[in-house]
């Protein structure tokens, strides 16, 4: 029996398991991707700011009213984000530390600006969410413009008031300094994802052989598509494309 | 010096079977209580220490490179033999036996040989089950190829890679034993001088390569496996660091040097282009088999470009001298011939030596993509190195030293003419005589270290075995004196060159000159007068090393120049025994050619009558005539005949 | 021709190190190693302290030779070691930076020598097939596919250089780990201890500091036998199933 065979007792295994950076990783490509799923909801949900007011405050609504299961997923959405949060700190320290000393001049041959940018573009993205809950969640920036406050309930039909979050999008997308802000952000979210998805994949060793070009295009392509599907509605509303009266 | 080899009584068949029994065993539990050094981790080293520690032996290995992995025998390309007769093509123990006897001119001995070409078949079943990855067909079964002019499909390959993939293999065995314990690894450390107390090796003196540390060791026997010297010719197809010291240092303990004149020179390797060269790139055997070698017919067309030379004007001397073999012919045979035109004037480079060998007409034949499938690797290292795309002009190619076959003497169990001292791999005179085919060092090198010296060992434990031995015994300090004093000695040079305002001379210098030397008087030629004449230089050379080599730096640092300037100081010594034993060997046989042996088309003439004998050289002192002994080869199986690839 | 070079000094581990300019005059069928070479005769010859490198075979097969050129371990030429990298790649007056492999997990020795032990020791922990010296059955008794083995060879092929460490922008050692391990597990050989082979050299990888690894695929560009990147996936599958194994 070998000496390091001996050493793998099941305490071992599990302080290992939790801790290597394999593990590690794979935590990251899972809260990632849980990510990625929830962004790509995330937008498609809002897309329906095309289809006019009605339908998006009712979208709006009826997410609200999830009640508890709206708590849980919020919950859920929070341990993601912060365990990769958490995961992406650690690993980005010991990339770090693993090479202390920088290269006069090391050259990238096959990585993308967007691989080799994850944990700014991370950083970027961790201001914006806070941000954007602050916004848009909890009205507590931007919350009224022009002496109007959009995040107050409206009575927007006789039976019921709710929150006029149509309302409160277009007005915010008008200011051209928050479209900026949600434009910026996006293509930091765009870049994230086009190296994150496709890099999720080889984590969880599924990208290989003939399977790897094809994940290869979706991450790219995913990103893209979150990307633009969100910009597009600052866009459209500075473009009076919506929200035009 | 007793040079008792100890071969067993008995039909050839049945010795080592015999010998297996009668080597005393040691009980498996005292096993842990001996320890073995083992100098090296190439494919013998690395394999015999995997191998004793699995048996329970307390090993300590060491190298100088950094890692076990990169010993020299990771450069092999083309593949190694065994008796498998996987290929149903008539192949045999007997015939491997025969075919390596008969390959190494008659001048190896019956039994080892026999015994080499019995476990070559275990040795494939050991690699495979490493994980060695060698060729398989497309029904999953092994694939073999036909190599150096063998008549059967007996060698096994990994690619071009046949030598990295079996290290590797080793490699992990030797692993495996580190991760248990039973293996302490020394990396970056040299072995540079051999301890030997009461008439037995029981120790090493070593440096430490990175911090400088010399360090003793003690042991109950050691073991070498540390190589060949074909780097006394400075330009050789071996790896840079390649060199004589641990077998030389042992020669200067007493081990008897066997045979040092028998040298391989290999015969498609990539030309030197400027006084720059550093080492020589071997080109594979196997080119040979669609390659043509020729030269220009007349001296008018030297320096045209090859295209232009019309097909009647070309000289395809191997397939006009040798019909049957054609450009198959053994490697001492295409070598020599290639000298032969190039020094008539014919050579294709201003250099003077250099031959094309060409791929048009096998282009032609097969295709370009076929010879790309084939060759397309060594294609494309030809291409990085020399510039020039060989699918369109002919490669050009010269023979380059490549091996050796002479190295310390042993028994039939490996033992050298110290007790307790064991030689492994291409340290040993070993079982090549004067030539070795092609894909057999692999062979024996791990022959050695998996299946000979584990049951030999043994028995050199269980009946000599001569107690305990603190490293405190004068016998070590003296040793260990001595390395100190020739280090601060070496290092001394450099300083006193410097204040004297001499010419600094760099030890590459020298070493170049002495392979000059070498190359020119015993290399691939050698006649009396011209081996007089390089005894006659070697000394001055030497002499004006010790005056002039620069070695900088410090004795406690990492300081490669230091290790350089040791080991050429070694080969200054070393190359003089190599003459010596050339200018005795008075028969041209194998990779030994001497110009006054033979024949009027130029082919070598052996003299069986005087020299049926391996040589044995003792040791007498720096610059001093060594003793000879010989070890006289009875060949009760094989009858001598003069090779002919006519 | 002309080139100059900036190259890394460092006299000892533990002592800071500089660039140094030197000019050396070359010839374009030098190696770059006997250009180096050439300027080390001149430095002797001036009473100068040479440049330590490591290098061996000189044929690109040892994996001793480690030099960052230009940004690019081993230089400019894919799938080629420094060794087999000749000066005809240059132009006349080119200048060339020269720097060793940079990581915490390979401590510079001096100047452009490290110390890659770690590799070994990666090894030590699992890289092997446990099989005892003349307990293996005949060689023909497993048929292994073409496929299969051509697909093992590949991984196989690395010569544990550790450009795939020094190109990595983490330094990580992944794709020379997931070398190891795919060239084993993908051989009828080597499945059976593949989940604890898989477990050892991860947690072996990690004890040596070397980073993690964020699919750059930089190692697989930068390696001299062109290694795919596919290795890394495969050992991340290799990974989870022994993670998720019960032995
Ligand atoms: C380019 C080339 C291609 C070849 N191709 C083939 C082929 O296709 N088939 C074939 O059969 N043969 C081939 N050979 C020959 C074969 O590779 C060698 O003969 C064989 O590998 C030698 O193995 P070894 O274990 O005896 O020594 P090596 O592999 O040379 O190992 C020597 C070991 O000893 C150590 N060592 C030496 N001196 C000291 C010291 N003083 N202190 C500490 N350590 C020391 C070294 O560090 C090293 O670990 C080829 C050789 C060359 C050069
Ligand atoms: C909208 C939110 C986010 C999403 C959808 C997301 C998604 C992803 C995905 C899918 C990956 C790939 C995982 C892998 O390589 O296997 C990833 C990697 C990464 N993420 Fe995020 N992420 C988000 C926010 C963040 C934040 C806030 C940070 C940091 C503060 C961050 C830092 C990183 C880093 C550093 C990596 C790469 C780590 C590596 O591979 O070495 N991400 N992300
Ligand atoms: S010196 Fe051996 S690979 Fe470069």
């Amino acid at each position: 029996m070998s000496s390091s065979k001996q050493a793998s007792a099941p305490f071992d295994r599990l302080v290992n398991a939790l801790t290597s950076t394999l593990s590690l990783k794979i935590v990251m490509a899972l809260t990632g991707l849980g990510g990625a799923g929830f962004v790509l909801f995330h937008m498609a949900g809002n897309l329906q700011v095309f289809l006019g007011r009605d339908t998006y405050n009712d979208y709006a609504e009826l997410l609200q009213g999830l009640g508890a299961f709206k708590w849980v997923a919020r919950a859920g959405l929070l341990t993601i984000l912060g365990l990769h949060v958490l995961t992406a700190v650690v690993l980005t320290k010991r990339n770090q530390q693993a090479r202390p000393e920088r290269y006069a001049k090391l050259e990238q041959r096959r990585t993308s600006l967007a691989a080799m940018y994850m944990m700014e573009l991370g950083v970027v993205l961790l201001l914006f969410i806070i941000y954007h809950i602050a916004h848009f969640t909890m009205g507590v920036v931007h919350g009224s413009f022009e002496g109007v406050d959009y995040y107050a309930l409206q009575q927007v039909t006789e039976a019921s008031t709710r929150r006029d979050l149509y309302t409160h999008v277009i007005a915010s997308f008008q200011q051209p300094s928050i479209a900026i802000t949600y434009i910026v952000a996006n293509i930091a979210l765009a870049a994230h994802l086009s190296h994150g998805v496709t890099s999720t994949f080889k984590t969880a060793g599924i990208a290989v052989g003939r399977w790897k070009l094809p994940f290869e295009v979706l991450g790219p392509a995913f990103g893209v598509i979150v990307g633009l599907g969100n910009i597009s509605m600052p866009l459209a509303v500075w473009a009076g494309f919506i929200g035009g009266n | 010096m007793d040079l008792d080899a100890k071969i067993p009584s008995g039909s050839l068949k049945d010795k080592w079977d015999k010998a297996r029994f009668e080597l005393k065993l040691v009980n498996p539990s005292n096993k842990r209580d001996h320890k073995l050094i083992i100098v090296g981790s190439g494919l013998a080293g690395a394999s015999a220490a995997a191998s004793l520690a699995e048996l329970g032996y307390d090993i300590e290995c060491f190298c100088f490179q950094d890692s076990p992995r990169r010993a020299h025998s990771i450069a092999a390309q083309g593949g190694i033999n065994a008796a498998k007769n996987y290929q149903n093509d008539g192949d045999s123990v007997y015939r491997l036996f025969y075919d390596t006897i008969k390959g190494g001119d008659y001048r190896s001995r019956e039994a080892n040989v026999y015994r080499l070409a019995q476990v070559s078949v275990n040795i494939i079943d050991q690699c495979v089950a490493q994980g060695v990855p060698f060729a398989r067909e497309y029904g999953g079964a092994l694939a073999n190829r036909s190599f150096g002019g063998a008549q059967v499909s007996r060698t096994f390959y990994a690619r071009g890679q046949t030598g990295q993939q079996l290290l590797l293999g080793a490699y992990s065995a030797l692993n495996r034993q580190i991760d248990r314990g039973k293996i302490k690894m020394h990396p970056r450390t040299e072995m540079l001088d051999l301890v030997v107390v009461d008439g037995h090796a029981r120790g090493i003196i070593t440096r430490d390569l990175v911090t400088g540390e010399i360090r003793r060791f003690a042991a109950d026997a050691v073991l070498l496996a540390t190589g060949g010297y074909a780097n006394v010719f400075c330009l050789s197809t071996n790896a840079k660091t390649c060199n004589v010291t641990a077998t030389y240092r042992a020669y200067k303990r007493g081990a008897g040097f066997a045979n040092p004149c028998f040298t391989q020179i290999h015969p498609t390797c990539i030309p030197v282009s400027g006084d720059y060269q550093s080492k020589l790139t071997l080109m594979s055997e196997s080119l040979r088999n669609d390659g043509r070698v020729w030269v220009p017919r007349n001296k008018a067309d030297i320096g045209k470009p090859a295209k232009s030379i019309p097909e009647e004007d070309r000289y395809y001397y191997l397939e006009e001298r040798y019909p049957s073999f054609g450009n198959l012919v053994p490697r001492d045979v295409a070598s020599r011939a290639a000298k032969k035109v190039c020094d008539a004037g014919y050579s294709i480079s201003k250099s003077g030596e250099a031959v094309y060998l060409d791929f048009a007409e096998a282009i032609g034949r097969d295709g370009q993509k076929a010879i790309a499938d084939r060759y397309g690797n060594l294609f494309e290292m030809y291409e990085r190195i020399t510039g020039d795309n060989p699918y369109q002009t002919p490669m050009r190619i010269y023979p380059a030293a490549h091996y050796t076959m002479g190295g310390l003497w042993v028994d039939y169990n490996l033992m050298s003419s110290i007790p307790g001292l064991h030689v492994l791999g291409e340290a040993n005179f070993s079982d090549h005589g004067a030539n070795r085919l092609g894909a057999s060092a692999l062979m024996q090198g791990l022959a050695d270290g998996y299946f000979v010296i584990p049951y030999t060992i043994g028995h050199y434990i269980a009946t000599q075995y001569q107690g305990e031995l603190s490293t405190e015994h004068p016998a070590f300090a003296r040793a260990e004196a001595e390395v100190r004093e020739r280090q601060r000695k070496l290092l001394d040079i450099g300083a006193k060159s410097t204040k004297a305002g001499a010419e600094r001379k760099s030890v590459d210098y020298f070493h170049r000159k002495l392979g000059k030397i070498m190359w020119e008087h015993c290399g691939m030629a050698r006649s009396a007068s011209g081996l007089e004449q390089a005894l006659a230089k070697i000394p001055d050379l030497r002499e004006q090393f010790w005056r002039q080599a620069y070695v900088p730096g410090g004795a406690d640092e990492l300081n490669p120049w230091l290790e350089k300037a040791g080991r050429v100081a070694d080969f200054l010594e070393f190359a003089e025994i190599m003459c010596h034993d050339a200018l005795y060997r008075d028969e041209s046989c194998g990779g030994h050619f001497r110009e006054e042996h033979q024949t009027e088309e130029g082919e070598a003439v052996r003299n069986d009558e005087d020299f049926a004998h391996g040589a044995v050289w003792e040791y007498q002192g720096v610059g001093i005539k060594p003793k000879l002994h010989t070890e006289h080869l009875e060949f009760e199986n094989v009858k001598l005949t003069t090779r002919s690839y006519k | 021709m002309d080139i100059k070079l900036k190259i890394w000094r460092q006299p000892g581990p533990d002592q800071a190190g500089f660039f140094e300019d030197h000019r050396v005059e070359a010839d374009p069928h030098m190696s770059f190693l006997e250009m180096l070479d050439v300027l080390n005769e001149q430095l002797l010859v001036a009473g100068k302290d040479p440049v330590a490198f490591d290098h061996d075979c000189r044929e690109g097969i040892c994996g001793a030779c480690s030099m960052v050129i230009d940004g690019h371990p081993h230089g400019p030429r894919a799938g080629t070691t420094t060794c087999q990298l000749h000066m005809r790649e240059y132009h006349d007056g080119a200048e060339i930076t020269i720097e060793p492999w940079r990581a915490s997990a390979f401590p510079i020795i001096k100047d452009l020598v490290v110390d890659r032990s770690a590799f070994d020791r990666i090894q030590q922990a699992g890289g092997y097939v446990s099989v005892g010296t003349g307990s293996a059955p005949d060689a023909n008794t497993i048929p292994i596919g073409k496929r299969e083995l051509d697909e093992a060879f590949d991984y196989a092929a690395c010569i544990g250089c550790g450009a795939c460490v020094a190109a990595c922008p983490n330094a990580s050692s992944m794709l020379f780990v997931a070398s190891k391990v795919a060239h084993l597990s993908l051989l009828p050989q080597g499945k059976v201890e593949r989940k604890h082979r898989a477990r050892k050299l991860v947690a072996a990888m990690d004890a040596e500091g070397f980073g993690s690894c964020t699919n750059h695929g930089e190692c697989s560009a930068s390696c001299p036998k062109s290694i795919s990147v596919d290795a890394i996936a495969l050992l991340n599958r290799e990974f989870i199933r022994a993670g998720l194994a019960r032995d």
